[in-house]
């Protein structure tokens, strides 16, 4: 790697070389790999000078771009927002829009956990009146929740009936049966149902993997949080979204379970062999994909939906249960909790949608994996209620800090077919962060820095400490000054759940 | 042998081994190691596994898969793997395998990873003089 200054107009730009490849600073924050040998576009990575410099000396992922650049039938550019990392094919981080006639569908775009995505829920509390029986509140969040590697139990065994259910409906089947409020599906992008979902090609296997687990969080990164906003960065749109000063919300980050993992291994099979039936050159076996209107491609579309689906109604019951553990702990009515959607969004995913590519509307086949939808006003699908503020970006950081909501801009579908950043990344292996946690007395060091926390297991606990993420306020800022989401909130945890 | 790798984000293991079978053995060895660690589990019943595929990349991944698949949904933790046989026929190979292992038990059993996918990234046996290595990496 080596960097070299030029002066392009009134600031300094900077070049680098990665490899054989020269990287070129075209914007503040924004970084261009012109297009070579089999690349069919360039790729472009939204970052700052010092996150360049980490990215390129941590991993392969700048690699992954250009290897995704290589897709039949990309558009523009192969994309990576400031959050970028090694992920498996593609970059998490990673943005590509294939044309839906002459490109094709990745699974790899996508990821394992199909629809992880991440649901913002307000209430009327302060942190005043919550911090009194906050820990009560967790306790009992962590009760109606389940946690952990292989969590179930949060409803009672759904019949066949009840998996095609959420298969086909998404977030409707939960309000259908009872777990929630029509309105919540009007603050769910695709209003938590992608209509493309066809449950016939998920396998059974994949049914079985899931079927016990719709409102579960799982283990990992996935987490509930009870958090405090404790800055207000554009108050009109914070208004809009009903966000105030010392207000309690919930987070809740989480995605399809079993069920999207197994969809994904199934279709990651199919595809390797597809990838040789319709002669596509791939740099990674990973990359495997099929063209978008071969029967392959098709299917895992439709497979893809239906996980899509599971995992907004796994969300939708999720909130549900945390909305009860608030009415049972505090003993108050429904409106004065005033317990309500801000907004749920997904980001790994592929979607088909209409983008403006050399003066024309195209329809593209945009893969999102690790980056979040982010629409400006006005546009059809940004829900009404919002359509003079954009449509809300949230954005996780560590269950320490904080973690922000932002809005859409236009620009965002002028430079990256409506998408931004998703979240920290970590920064140590949890092999490491287990390490530095061991003998130390790591709740007792959470809740001095005023977050109480409960998880299943204390591995998890230190694998997930701060310290082994990076600070996400970084990623959310570049995307602000690139002007692709604006910020509007920053919320500080202070109860977590995890597994 | 194998070896876990632990990355930044990803964990997964570095194996090498004489023979095709001992090379999977290992696989499933390094896998138990992974998801439980040390939690003790007894050979108590059997498991009968057959798996086939034109490559053998895709073979290991789906024996991985199995042991994955046999924990998330039927609760079954594996002790060892008893016999493993692997044969190419008409092109295409086929893996014979006995299990041994017990039903999940909480009391005994700490799952230390829920593994959501074994992935093709940088899979590639090679063989080499003396045996096979490759390198198989999880999605976690």
């Amino acid at each position: 790697m080596s960097f070299s200054t030029f002066n392009q107009g009134v600031s300094e730009m900077t070049s680098l070389t990665y490899r054989e490849y020269k990287i070129h600073q075209v914007g503040e924050v924004v970084w261009e790999i012109p297009r070579t040998g089999k690349m069919r576009v360039p790729g472009r990575i939204y970052a700052s000078r010092e996150m360049m410099e980490e990215i390129l000396k941590e991993d392969e992922s700048i690699q992954q771009v250009i290897n995704v650049a290589t897709l039949p039938g990309i558009q523009k550019y192969s994309l990576a927002m400031p959050d970028i990392h090694w992920g498996y094919g593609f970059p998490i981080g990673g943005v590509a829009a294939t044309d839906v006639e002459s490109g094709v569908i990745s699974p790899g775009g996508v990821g394992y956990d199909i629809n992880c995505g991440v649901r913002l829920a307000r209430t009327n509390l302060t942190l005043e009146e919550v911090r009194p029986r906050l820990d009560r509140l967790v306790s009992r969040l962590f009760q109606n929740v389940p946690t952990g590697v292989g969590a179930h139990g949060a409803l009672h065994k759904l019949s066949k009936k009840d998996i095609q259910g959420i298969l086909k409906k998404g977030a409707a089947w939960a309000v259908e049966n009872g777990y929630g409020r029509p309105e919540d599906l009007e603050f769910t992008e695709e209003n938590g149902r992608l209509s493309t979902a066809n449950p016939e090609k998920v396998s059974p296997r994949a049914i079985e993997r899931g079927q016990n687990q719709v409102g579960t969080l799982g283990s990992g990164n996935h987490f509930l949080e009870v958090q405090v906003v404790d800055q207000i960065f554009d108050p009109e749109v914070a208004d809009a979204l009903g966000l105030f000063l010392g207000q309690v919300v919930v987070m809740i980050h989480c995605g399809s379970r079993g069920l999207g993992h197994q969809v994904c291994t199934d279709y990651l099979r199919v595809l390797n062999t597809a990838v040789h039936r319709y002669q596509i050159d791939l740099p990674d076996r990973q990359l495997a994909c099929a063209p978008i209107d071969s029967r392959e491609g098709q299917d895992y579309l439709q497979a893809m939906a239906a996980a899509a689906n599971f995992a907004w109604a796994n969300r939708q019951v999720i909130m549900f249960n945390a909305r009860r553990a608030f009415v049972e702990t505090f003993a108050i009515g429904e409106t004065e909790l005033g317990f309500r959607l801000v907004y749920d969004v997904c980001h790994n995913i592929a979607k088909i949608e209409d983008h403006q590519i050399d003066g024309q509307t195209r329809r593209v086949c945009v893969h999102r994996k690790g980056a979040t939808r982010a629409f400006p006003p006005h546009h059809p699908l940004t829900p009404k209620a919002y359509q003079h503020v954009g449509q809300p970006v949230l954005v996780p950081g560590d269950m320490g800090r904080y973690s922000f909501v932002a809005v859409g801009t236009p620009r965002s579908m002028e430079e990256t077919f409506g998408s931004t950043c998703h979240g920290a990344g970590r920064v140590k292996s949890r092999h490491r962060a287990l390490k530095e946690g061991k003998g130390r007395d790591l709740i007792g060091e959470m809740r001095r820095m005023g977050v109480l926390v409960q998880a299943r297991g204390m591995r998890t606990v230190a694998e997930e400490m701060p310290w082994a993420y990076k600070d996400v306020a970084q990623v959310v800022d570049v995307m602000h000054t690139a002007g692709i989401s604006k910020k509007v909130a920053r919320l500080k945890p202070i109860g977590v759940i995890k597994g | 042998m194998y070896r876990i790798l632990s990355h930044t984000a990803d964990i997964g293991l570095e194996l090498e081994a004489e023979t095709l079978e001992s090379l999977f053995r290992e696989a499933a060895e390094g896998w138990r190691a992974l998801v439980l660690e040390d939690s003790p589990v007894q050979g108590r019943q059997r498991r009968r596994l057959h798996l086939e595929s034109t490559n053998l990349e895709d073979l290991l991944v789906q024996w991985l898969d199995e042991l994955n698949y046999l924990l998330a949904t039927e609760g079954w933790v594996p002790a060892a793997v008893r016999t493993i046989r692997l044969n190419q026929e008409a092109g295409r190979w086929q893996l014979n395998a006995i299990l041994t292992g017990e039903p999940f038990d909480p009391e005994r059993h700490y799952i230390y990873f829920d593994i959501k996918g074994v992935t093709y990234h940088q899979l590639n046996i090679v063989q080499e003089q003396g045996g096979y290595r490759t390198r198989v990496i999880f999605d976690i």
